[in-house]
């Protein structure tokens, strides 16, 4: 049911922004093969989607047959300039002084999240997920620190008690908690003022365990007292909210967050990829962006080109093939962090650090917390896609890289057909597959603008 | 202390029956027309080929026989070749050396006992010389010198100076039968030269008569 | 009895080839001219795609080891230099050659002069097997399997040797260096080297052979003195065409090697050059501007790599000769 009305949301969507029928209705038009090629990034997405779609009669009357060939982004670009592509894939625009195809469009297809990697053998407690602020991960890669056991590390690996606050107040509303054995009540009263002020309007009380909001626990109408009773989650805070405006924060009983990881002195080894990469390009573009006193250097596809001042040469600093590459790496050689797709390191169970974000919050990469960052990214009227690393939201992974298509505005059988496709990835496939592939389906108001760029195609 | 030959030899589609025994230092001479299997016996007794039959015996130990094989290396020959087959990248001292370098002996040793057997062969003072620089006769006596190098029990000679001009002949032979005749080495001389024969050995084995 | 028509024709003994014959002999003679312009088509393509980065660098491509594509939207800072990869080819290729000739003069010998008849034969076609194995699987091999032992061996010639430039590493960390490079090389270049060294240890004159056994010379007293020096310059040759292949091997070498842009000759340290690897990890996505550099650098790689196996053909021609 779910899925449904998120299919029927992208619908209305695609027609809000202008999309027409693309079969058109009575005929029998014969199938079309559409070739497409690219970033590799995209690949496992673009497999999944293309054999979906293939065989789809519903959104695919046609039987249109659409094919891609994974030979990276650079190889996308050139090969749908010449026409060798009927679409293209790629993580990053075409530059200034480079050759463009005439009378084409980006279209913002699927973002993920870029996860740091990494293997320490003989942490305490073993196998802690650490946790790094993004300028440590800045430092780390640009080899500014270079034993795990920097103090600057430990530090931010800490256990942080959280002391006991029974009571907030604010803007006339009180709110309180009182434990007792496994159970906690809230009791919120509110003065007159704050009655008329906050009239109509509901008290919210949201669990916050480890970063993340559960679900609200007190759910009540202004009114001049409520109570509630609870059990006490372990660990938890409690989020106290009047209509929109935060109250404050409580704590019902004092905790402490997190552990104390204790690092080996072990050699930091940097695992990067070898050659043009589009995830290097949106990993070394957070880092200039984001740390510009660190990473002094506009990004590029060259992690060499990238990397501030002179890269070690004594081995600490390993280049390998693809995400495959870098990940085995990691893999293979304790003391080794890596910056990869989220998949690429789940399907080898290797651990990925949890990286501050805007708002200070340690959040760990994930198709969510992903999506929290994609849906503050801003779409320029081309479909150039700027990702907004200082997203607000407190759930939000600040480190993603989006992958977009390449598409020819020009009318032809082609370029409908692509349009057809384009339009089934975001509003069908890209929802349902993207996660369990390792990928962000986009969502929101950059699912509206890609759909915008959709629309573009074959427009003539 | 005999060496004896009773067996088949053959090479190729050729074979025929060999039948001597050799007393030491009393070297036999092997004579008949080419394609008697003077050269195929020569390399029978010298382990180069087996007998297709029969057995080849020293000192009543047996080198070749239906279930017996001493390979070349093992045999204690030494062979003076017609065309000398000296190593031509090494001095005559070290082709002298070669034997007993082989068999163990230190290079210092080697060489001091290679520099005895040049001179007795009076060749001394071509000692560090290639063999592309030797006369016919210089390379007789070289390759004289390195057969007998490892003190062989057995000396085979197939045409010892056919490569030698005809001067020089009558001094190598009286060198090489001070060296053989008498001592305790089996020799066989294989030769065209009916002088070689009838100076140097005192029993003849024709293989030109039906064998 | 006789007649007419028992008399044979006479043969007409003509200057004019046959149609047949010129056919056939044409045909061959496009299949052998075929590979020389197929080689000339390669040489020219590679100059002409990469001969804006000889006239932009002009010898600083050969000297200089930055390997920059520079700002994608401005081709001017691009910095392409080729030296550490060019040294590290050398390199590599030197530690394969250095290993493997011991053990294709060795395998060689042992073939030629003491193995059986049967081994003989599961032994030439078991090293054929070798040749056959594709590169990408010696990668893969090298990497799972070759390289956690060999960074072990390298750690153990590092506290021997260490001590001496070419041992030492500046941390430490021993996988992905030359050295382990080298060693999958000297494997993969193993089967060419042995069979070269066969044809010329197979050439070693019989007759010399033979005066060796019947002088008291052991079997090791022959080889030594008579067939490994008549194979020696044959033998370079066989080295050297080894070295060749292992100059333009790509795909293994790039698994197992740490490309690292600058001239490096500690070859225990994880970082090293090769100009093959370096083309196959840049061309995927290299901008328009890189490929031309890449191009040059294939050209320089290919040249080198043409030197190198016409020595060895000359060298191995007058080993011949000299036989």
């Amino acid at each position: 049911m779910a899925r449904r009305r998120r299919i029927v949301a992208g619908l209305a969507a695609a027609l809000a922004a202008g999309v027409t029928s693309v079969a058109p209705v009575g005929a029998t038009p014969s199938p079309v093969n559409v070739g497409g090629g690219g970033a590799t990034f995209l690949a496992n997405m673009m497999d999944v989607c293309r054999a979906l779609y293939n065989s789809n009669t519903a959104s695919n009357p046609g039987k249109d047959v659409v094919t891609y060939a994974s030979v990276g982004s650079g190889s996308g670009k050139s090969g749908f300039r010449t026409g060798t592509y009927d679409f293209g894939g790629t993580e990053s625009a075409y530059g200034a002084t480079e050759t463009k195809p005439s009378n084409f469009v980006y279209v913002p297809l699927v973002g993920g999240p870029i996860a740091i990697g990494y293997r320490i053998d003989g942490t305490a407690p073993a196998g802690a997920q650490i946790k790094l602020t993004g300028e440590l991960v800045a430092k780390i890669f640009a080899a500014q620190i270079t034993n795990w056991n920097d103090p600057a590390i430990a530090a931010v690996n800490k256990a942080t008690a959280v002391a006991l606050k029974a009571s907030v107040a604010a803007n006339g509303v009180t709110v309180k908690s009182t434990v007792r054995g496994t159970n906690v009540t809230f009791t919120a009263t509110m003065t007159p003022a704050a009655l008329k002020r906050f009239k109509g309007k509901k008290i919210t009380v949201t669990p916050v365990t480890d970063g993340t909001a559960g679900t609200p626990v007190m759910d009540a109408g202004a009114r001049k007292s409520v109570t509630k009773l609870v059990i006490l989650a372990e660990k938890t805070s409690y989020e106290v909210k009047a209509g929109t405006r935060v109250i404050g924060t409580l704590v019902p009983k004092a905790y402490t967050l997190g552990v104390n990881v204790t690092f080996p002195s072990l050699q930091i080894k940097v695992a990067y990829r070898q050659g043009n990469s589009g995830t290097t390009n949106n990993f070394a573009n957070y880092l200039n962006k984001e740390f510009p006193t660190i990473w002094t250097k506009a990004t590029s596809d060259a992690f060499t080109t990238a990397f501030p001042g002179t890269m070690p040469t004594d081995g600490t600093f390993q280049a390998a093939q693809g995400n495959d590459g870098v990940s085995n790496q990691v893999r293979d050689n304790n003391g080794t962090v890596t910056y990869a797709e989220l998949s690429f390191l789940t399907e080898r169970n290797i651990s990925y650090a949890k990286v501050s974000n805007a708002v200070g919050k340690y959040v760990a990469p994930s198709p969510e917390s992903s999506a929290k960052n994609l849906a503050a990214a801003d779409v320029a009227t081309d479909g150039v896609t700027t990702l907004n690393y200082k997203a607000t939201d407190a759930a939000s992974y600040p480190i993603n890289a989006i992958s977009y298509g390449l598409a020819s505005t020009a009318a032809s059988a082609k370029a409908t057909a692509v349009k057809s496709y384009f339009t089934y990835f975001l509003n069908k496939c890209a929802p349902t597959q993207a996660a369990p592939t390792g990928y962000t389906a986009l969502t929101g108001e950059i699912l509206t603008k890609a759909l915008a760029q959709v629309a573009k195609i074959g427009a003539g | 202390m005999s060496l004896v030959v009773d067996g088949v030899v053959a090479r190729g589609a050729f074979s025929r029956v060999v039948s001597i025994s050799i007393e030491p230092g009393r070297p036999v001479g092997l004579v008949g027309p080419n394609g008697s299997g003077k050269s195929t016996t020569l390399r029978a007794i010298a382990g180069l080929d087996r007998l297709a039959s029969g057995t080849i015996s020293l000192d009543g130990s047996v080198l070749d026989g239906a279930d017996a094989f001493v390979p070349a290396e093992l045999r204690g020959v030494g062979v003076v070749f017609q065309t000398m087959r000296l190593f031509p990248h090494l001095t005559a001292l070290d082709n002298v050396a070669f034997g007993l370098r082989c068999a163990g002996a230190s290079r210092h040793d080697a060489r001091g006992q290679a520099r005895r057997l040049l001179t007795s062969v009076g060749a001394d003072h071509v000692a560090d010389r290639r063999p592309a620089t030797l006369s016919g006769g210089e390379a007789q006596r070289v390759a004289l010198a390195r057969a007998l190098a490892p003190s062989p029990r057995v000396l085979l000679l197939d045409e010892p100076f056919a490569s030698v001009d005809a001067d020089s002949r009558p001094a190598l032979r009286a060198l090489l039968r001070s060296l053989v005749v008498g001592s305790g080495i089996c020799s066989v001389i294989v030769s065209h030269d009916r002088a070689d024969i009838s100076d140097l050995t005192d029993v003849v084995v024709d293989l030109g008569s039906a064998g | 009895m006789s007649t007419e028509t028992d008399v044979p024709e006479i043969r007409l003994i003509s200057g004019v080839r046959k149609r047949t014959d010129m056919l056939f002999r044409g045909a061959m003679t496009v299949g052998a001219l075929a590979s020389l312009v197929i080689l000339a088509l390669i040489a020219g393509f590679l100059l002409f795609r990469g001969f804006q980065i000889f006239a932009d660098f002009g010898l600083g491509f050969l000297t200089s080891s930055t390997w920059d594509s520079g700002d994608v939207n401005d081709p001017t800072t691009a910095r392409f230099g080729i030296a550490a990869m060019l040294v590290g080819s050398v390199l590599i290729a030197t530690i394969a050659v250095v290993v493997a000739v011991p053990f294709a003069m060795s395998a060689a010998l042992f073939i030629e002069y003491y193995a059986p008849r049967a081994v003989r034969t599961v032994l030439t076609s078991v090293l054929d097997l070798i040749a056959a194995v594709p590169s990408v699987i010696w990668g893969i091999w090298g990497y799972s399997v070759l390289m956690p032992d060999a960074e072990g061996w390298a750690k153990t010639l590092h506290s021997w040797l260490g001590w001496f430039p070419l041992f030492d590493v500046p941390a430490p960390i021993f996988g992905r260096s030359p050295f382990i490079a080298g060693l999958l090389l000297a494997m993969m270049i193993l089967p060419i080297v042995t069979s070269v060294a066969r044809e010329v240890y197979g050439q070693a004159p019989r007759d010399h052979v033979d005066a060796a056994y019947a002088l008291g010379g052991t079997r090791w007293g022959a080889l030594r003195t008579v067939v490994i020096p008549f194979g020696r310059s044959g033998l370079v040759g066989g080295a050297m065409l080894g070295l060749g292949r292992a100059l333009g091997e790509t795909v293994a070498v790039f698994l197992v090697l740490n490309l690292v842009f600058d001239v490096n000759f500690k070859i225990l340290a994880s970082a090293g050059g090769n100009v093959a690897s370096l083309i196959a990890s840049r061309f995927g996505e290299a901008s328009p501007y890189e490929l031309k550099g890449l191009m040059a650098a294939g050209l320089v790689l290919f040249l080198v790599t043409l030197l190198v196996n016409a020595a060895a053909t000359a060298v191995v021609k007058r080993a011949k000769v000299a036989v």
